[in-house]
């Protein structure tokens, strides 16, 4: 058949099922990489006719934008490398001629910073990871399984993403206290292991997944738990790592929560780390912005790492509403 | 093609070997330790299934004798997916019973039913390679990895899909993704395929070419196929019988040439054929000895078999079927209609006329009509053409026949118009 491989079959087929399962799919990672090679194509052609016009102006909004979010990142930076005095001189020091690291070491040794860091790693993975598989279980379940009540609870699902967590917050701590949980790592774990949000999330993505696959797969001999780890996962991964990493990013930067269920060191999450720092000392800024620095770095890395698989993820989502 | 290929020793490797003129002897070794089972066959009695209210199929009973090409056609709505889907295990039925090769299987996993399904949307697995679309049915029936690439092969080189095992079906052409759903059903080597429209995503000249295909495989592999479609061409040019579904009830079941020739109702007259059967709608009128369909725009006498079948009924309104290219215009007729649109290609026309009454009526002729003008009254009469003489020598001069054909039989379909039911004389 290569005869017929021309272009024109390629786009007519993927109008068919190939469209849908690009659309469901993210998962048709090689359409897309087709689809992106017509693209390519297209653009190339189109834009050399604009490029005098507009391209000047595109770069230059896009310049003045990374300045405006680059910036007070590039300032925490420097600081981070400056004396106290250095960071209090007027007109501010734009660039450290003689960089300080010991700042960085000293937010460990002075501000405990090393405890403050381990217990919200141990923290924000536990709930990543719950949030993932409860998110994905019971989206599935919402999307493919016929249950009673199904609707009813579904949308108690939904409706606990209605409620702000400011608002339930006090009675939240009583529950605590009266389980025992204060000053401990379930008090920071357990409210988080299930997510609104993801299950609505999850659950949206996998009522896109074709019922044929479905039927399909029940045919070829997998039961429920084979279709959703070997063709509902793999066909949503953009999706899941972007929730994963949106889970990771609001439990590690938690404050309201952690602060309110813990009095010690031994427990207390780096970002409540960080506003004791500032009870240190005035003169002590330079470690402040050292440990903010550190504080953010895994959150730096995780987007700089999953940045493709994030960006995928949010847009489709988007796609689906 | 090569129905030679033994009933009771099917396997894709042999229809492989037909197709490539060799054959693997290690993989033919592996496959061919249980080829020795019986035949398929698939049975539906009195199998209903309502969803809610909602009737889908009511009272099916139909057999899928082993080997063969039975089609379900069907207007969209009509229950045919329902019946594939219940064969399938998809669906429980609400009644009756379901056997596959002789075994009920009401009960039975989907899985452990041995039947294999080409689904219209060819329901390929996007994220996996062709190779894995294909072996995903041995995996999890625990084959070994040998076995498994070895059969995977064999059924892609027959299906010629050999060179694209690494692609992902995105990047593949429509009949490229139709032929990787075929082989993931071939590759389990089922009693049975159910096929759910298989072609209708397909464009014309393609979907003419894997009807072919089709054929082919199926006389390859001797293995029962049950399809379903809505095109009554697909249906007669693929079918051993045909099974036409309308409104969840089971119509007809026939060889085409029966369903065509002999419908047995007149939704079954109606919607096989094309240009499909006119229908026109009238009363029964004795005349003597005759009996004659009378209809707002003339009348037509039935010839005397019908007419003893229709007095025996005792019969007022009925049904009266004639297909296009069995009406005849003449120069003076029983029946008038008006000329709306004419088709006129070459020696051949089309004319889609109407009757007083607003009915559409269609007249197909091998004359060239072209002079015809919208407007136009003809003169209209039941019977064959003549012969191929007397017609070549009618196309030059625009002279209508002044003889009337006779009224046989055979172009006539007779039925009551209350329950649709066919008259035979």
């Amino acid at each position: 058949m290569p005869a017929r491989e021309t272009l024109q079959e390629q786009s007519a087929a993927a109008g068919g099922y190939g469209g849908s399962g690009g659309a469901t799919g993210k998962g048709g990672m090689g359409g897309r990489r087709s689809g992106a090679a017509y693209g390519r194509g297209h653009n190339r052609s189109r834009s050399r006719v604009r490029r005098p016009m507009t391209m000047g102006a595109r770069y230059l909004l896009l310049a003045v934008l990374a300045i405006v979010i680059g910036f007070p990142i590039y300032i925490t930076v420097v600081n981070s490398l400056l004396t106290s005095r250095q960071i209090a001189a007027r007109p501010p020091v734009l660039f450290p001629v003689h960089p300080l690291w010991g700042d960085f070491a000293a937010a460990f040794s002075q501000a405990h910073l090393g405890i403050y860091l381990r217990n919200s790693a141990i923290v924000t993975i536990l709930i990543v990871v719950a949030e993932l598989v409860t998110s994905v279980l019971a989206g599935y379940a919402f999307a493919f399984l016929k249950f009673p009540f199904r609707r009813l609870l579904f949308m108690a699902c939904i409706a606990t993403m209605m409620v702000p967590m400011e608002a339930t917050i006090v009675p939240n701590r009583q529950t605590i206290v009266a389980l025992g949980w204060f000053n401990s790592f379930p008090a920071l774990i357990v409210p988080f292991l299930a997510s609104g949000v993801g299950i609505f999330l999850f659950r949206q993505a996998f009522l896109g997944v074709p019922r044929d696959l479905r039927d399909a797969a029940r045919l070829d001999g997998y039961g429920h738990w084979h279709f959703l780890t070997r063709i509902v996962i793999p066909l949503n991964r953009p999706l899941i790592a972007a929730f994963a990493l949106y889970a990771f990013m609001s439990a590690w930067n938690q404050y309201l929560w952690p602060l309110i269920v813990t009095d010690t060191n031994s427990v207390r999450t780096v970002q409540i780390g960080l506003k004791q720092l500032e009870g240190v000392g005035l003169n002590h800024f330079n470690l402040i912005f050292a440990g903010t620095l550190l504080a953010a770095l895994p959150i730096f890395l995780l987007l700089i790492v999953f940045q493709r698989q994030l960006v995928r993820g949010l847009s489709a989502g988007a796609l689906k509403g | 093609m090569g129905s030679a290929t033994g009933r009771h020793e099917v396997s894709p490797v042999q229809f492989a070997g037909v197709k490539d003129g060799r054959r693997s002897t290690a993989a033919g070794a592996v496959l061919s330790s249980d080829a020795g089972r019986s035949p398929a066959a698939v049975s539906l009695e009195g199998v209903s299934k309502w969803y809610d209210d909602v009737p889908a199929v009511q009272d099916f009973t139909i057999d899928a004798e082993p080997g063969e090409f039975l089609v379900l056609l069907g207007p969209s709505g009509c229950g045919k997916t329902t019946v594939l889907r219940l064969i399938a295990g998809l669906e429980t039925p609400s009644q009756g019973v379901i056997r596959i090769g002789g075994q009920v299987v009401n009960d039975v996993d989907p899985r452990n039913r041995d039947i294999a399904m080409v689904f219209q949307s060819y329901a390929l697995y996007p994220h996996m390679t062709v190779r894995r679309n294909i072996e995903f049915p041995l995996r999890s029936r625990g084959y070994p990895a040998l076995e498994r690439s070895r059969t995977v092969e064999e059924v892609a080189r027959s299906l010629q899909l050999d060179r694209l095992l690494d692609r992902k079906p995105a990047q593949l052409s429509g009949g490229q993704r139709q032929r990787v759903a075929l082989a993931r059903a071939i590759v389990r080597r089922p009693l049975a395929f159910l096929m759910d429209e298989p072609l209708s995503n397909l464009d014309a000249q393609l979907r003419v070419e894997m009807r072919a295909e089709l054929v082919e495989l199926h006389a390859k592999l001797d293995t029962t196929i049950i399809y379903v479609t809505h095109d009554q061409v697909e249906a007669t040019t693929m079918g051993n019988r045909i099974a036409v579904i309308d409104q969840s009830w089971l119509q007809q079941v026939g060889t085409p040439r029966e369903v065509y020739e002999h419908p047995a109702n007149a939704f079954v007259a109606g919607f096989v054929g094309n240009p499909p059967m006119n229908i026109i709608r009238g009363r029964l009128e004795v005349e003597g000895d005759a009996m004659n369909v009378r209809f707002q725009d003339g009348y037509l006498q039935l010839p005397p078999g019908l007419a003893a079948a229709a007095r025996r009924e005792n019969l007022g309104e009925v049904l009266l079927g004639i297909r296009p290219q069995d009406l005849q215009i003449v120069e003076r007729g029983t029946m008038h209609a008006t000329v709306s649109l004419v088709e006129a290609v070459g020696s051949e026309s089309r004319l889609v006329c109407r009757f007083a009454g607003g009915q559409f009526i269609t007249v197909d002729t091998d004359r060239d009509m072209a002079h015809m003008r919208n407007g136009d009254v003809i003169d209209l009469a039941a019977g064959k053409p003549r012969s191929e003489r007397q017609r070549a020598s009618q196309v030059e001069v625009r002279s209508l026949p002044e003889v009337l054909p006779e009224v046989l039989p055979e172009v006539l379909h007779l039925f009551d118009a209350a329950s649709g039911r066919r008259l035979d004389p």
